[in-house]
């Protein structure tokens, strides 16, 4: 009895045929591989893949019927004919290499390609095949495995690859794009820079000439200043001397007039000389002020103190007047100040106060530290100011009675102060809250 | 009596001040040298006054060198001066050499002046 271990392993039972001597014998092996061959049958018309055989010129003897899976054709119709007629044209050339090499005992392995399906559709597919004996011919055995899927994930993976280089390429081209712009950017800004140094250039040499004009400038003023400066002490000069004898003389001569309109007259006189007295004293002193030669003696002043004096040596005025005026000046405040020069500021505040503040009136002055000054301030509840005269008190020559016929005031006080206060290096100001409501002069004077 | 001498080139300062000053106080007696020539040439004839109003421009001899003529002199070099003067930014750039000297800056009123030569002659003694 033969063994029939494996369908794989005949070779043993090949190899014993020799020794068959009787028909019952023989004919247990032609049964036996009967069975086989219905055994492989079965195999190949089961499988998934195509099972082929063609003779060695490609004709097909052969093919399982996965072929009408994959390819649409039932091995009927595929049977017989070329090979060669179900792959696409381009692929034909590569078959038929690939058959020369298979006869010439090569061993083909496996390739990938194509056939056509009955619907004209390519389909991928992977060969294998051998060239092997059947009887004293030799044919080509061989496979085809349909690799649709694993060419679609391949063609996935190729195509996601495509896409990432496409896209690698597409940043690459935009960032050298950007990069091209601010390329073009930082070139423009390079050029306006240069073009602002060189205007910055410019500038300078014009800033330099235009230094070099009002220095001479500046200077001619000054001199022309200086000159105006000894024409007006020179003018003073002679026009101070001869109202020497006026003032003097026109009142001793109208205590002796008996006659009252002569001595009307005279009153007349007396007035407009100390007017024009005034006038030219005042005029004298503002230019002296304003002159580049004007010295001030700065020294250590006790404020307070100071204002005492100043106070004390004017009281005859405030008696005559009636008017209480309270210094609250913070003791032991020093102020870097010229003596004179404030004594004088301040007689022309406080005789402007006096001027414009009633009988019984009050005179406030007080003191108050701000960084590195003092703020001094004189407050009266006179008259006060309306806002369009505040704007001009301190220029020369205004005057609050806007008819000029005020004989006790030339014009000049307020401006004197201005002058004396910012050769200090100080501020003058004043504020009132309205006509009738008192006013207040301001002033700074640097601390010690 | 007291004796003042006025110099000034300019007659009608001196008759000014001679007669305003003798009518506010009888006990002076005002001298007027109408320049500095003639305030030496009185002086060297034995007018001595008590106390000198001494104007400082003149165009014969300056207030500055009568100044230092009378203070050179041993008899005269303790006579109170007092400048008067229209040009007080003169004074200022001399005071360095007159420094502790009084002045009166034109134009005054004559009780000023009085006060001041009041003031000298008290500080004198």
């Amino acid at each position: 009895m033969i063994e029939q271990d494996s369908v794989m392993d005949n070779k043993h039972i090949i190899s014993n045929l020799d020794k068959i001597d009787n028909s019952s014998q023989l004919k247990e092996y032609i049964t036996y591989f009967h069975d086989l061959a219905e055994h492989y049958q079965l195999i190949a018309e089961n499988t998934l893949d195509i099972i082929f055989q063609t003779t060695r010129t490609g004709t097909i003897t052969y093919i399982s019927s996965a072929t009408e899976k994959i390819a649409g054709y039932k091995p009927a119709e595929m049977q017989g004919k070329k090979f060669t007629k179900f792959v696409p044209i381009g692929e034909i050339p590569k078959y038929l290499k690939i058959i020369k090499n298979t006869l010439e005992g090569k061993d083909i392995g496996s390739f990938e390609s194509f056939v056509v399906h009955k619907n004209k559709e390519l389909i991928p597919v992977e060969f294998a095949g051998k060239l092997v004996k059947k009887g004293n011919k030799k044919v080509i055995l061989g496979t085809i495995k349909e690799i649709t899927e694993r060419k679609k994930a391949e063609d996935a993976l190729l195509n996601a690859h495509n896409e990432l280089e496409q896209r690698v390429k597409e940043r690459t081209a935009e960032l050298s794009k950007i990069n091209a712009i601010l390329k073009a950017e930082i070139n423009e800004r390079e050029k306006t820079e240069q073009k602002l140094k060189k205007a910055h250039l410019k500038l300078r040499i014009l800033n330099q000439e235009l230094e070099k004009k009002v220095l001479a400038r500046t200077t001619q003023v000054n001199k022309l200043l200086e000159q105006k400066d000894e024409f007006v002490n020179q003018l003073g000069h002679d026009l101070k001397n001869p109202l020497n004898p006026l003032i003097n003389l026109l009142p001793i001569i109208a205590d002796e007039v008996k006659d009252p309109e002569i001595k009307e007259m005279l009153d007349v006189a007396i007035i407009n000389v100390d007017y024009m007295n005034n006038l030219v004293v005042n005029t004298i002193e503002l230019a002296r002020i304003n002159s580049n030669n004007a010295k001030f003696f700065i020294e250590k002043t006790n404020l307070s103190e100071q204002i005492n004096n100043i106070i004390e040596k004017n009281k005859i005025l405030f008696d005559e007047n009636q008017i209480n005026i309270i210094n609250n000046v913070q003791d032991e405040v020093f102020v870097n100040s010229d003596k004179l020069r404030l004594q004088e500021l301040m007689d022309n505040l406080l005789i402007n106060a006096i001027k414009f503040t009633r009988k019984n009136g009050k005179i406030n002055v007080d003191s108050k530290i701000k960084d590195k000054f003092v703020e001094i301030s004189v407050n009266d509840n006179g008259l006060g100011m309306k806002p369009e005269q505040i704007i001009h008190i301190f220029d020369e020559f205004y005057k609050v009675d806007e008819s000029r016929h005020d004989m006790s005031s030339v014009g000049l006080g307020l401006s004197i102060c201005k002058r004396i206060v910012e050769k200090h290096g100080g501020k003058i100001w004043a504020e009132s809250p309205g006509f009738g409501k008192g006013s207040t002069i301001f002033f700074t004077l640097p601390m010690d | 009596m007291t004796k003042i001498m006025v110099v000034d080139d300019d007659p009608y300062q001196t008759f000014t001040i001679k007669k305003s000053l003798e009518r506010i106080d009888e006990s002076y007696e005002v001298i007027r040298a109408d320049g500095g020539k003639q305030c030496l040439e009185l002086m060297n004839q034995g007018v001595i006054p008590d106390i000198i109003l001494l104007d400082v421009m003149m165009p014969d001899i300056s207030g500055w060198l009568i100044y230092d003529t009378i203070r050179d002199n041993i008899k005269w070099r303790d006579i109170p001066i007092i400048f008067i003067t229209a040009r007080t930014d003169k004074i200022a750039k001399g005071s360095g050499k007159f420094l502790g000297e009084d002045f009166m800056e034109k134009p005054f009123k004559i009780d000023d002046l009085n006060d001041r030569i009041k003031k000298v002659l008290k500080e004198k003694k």
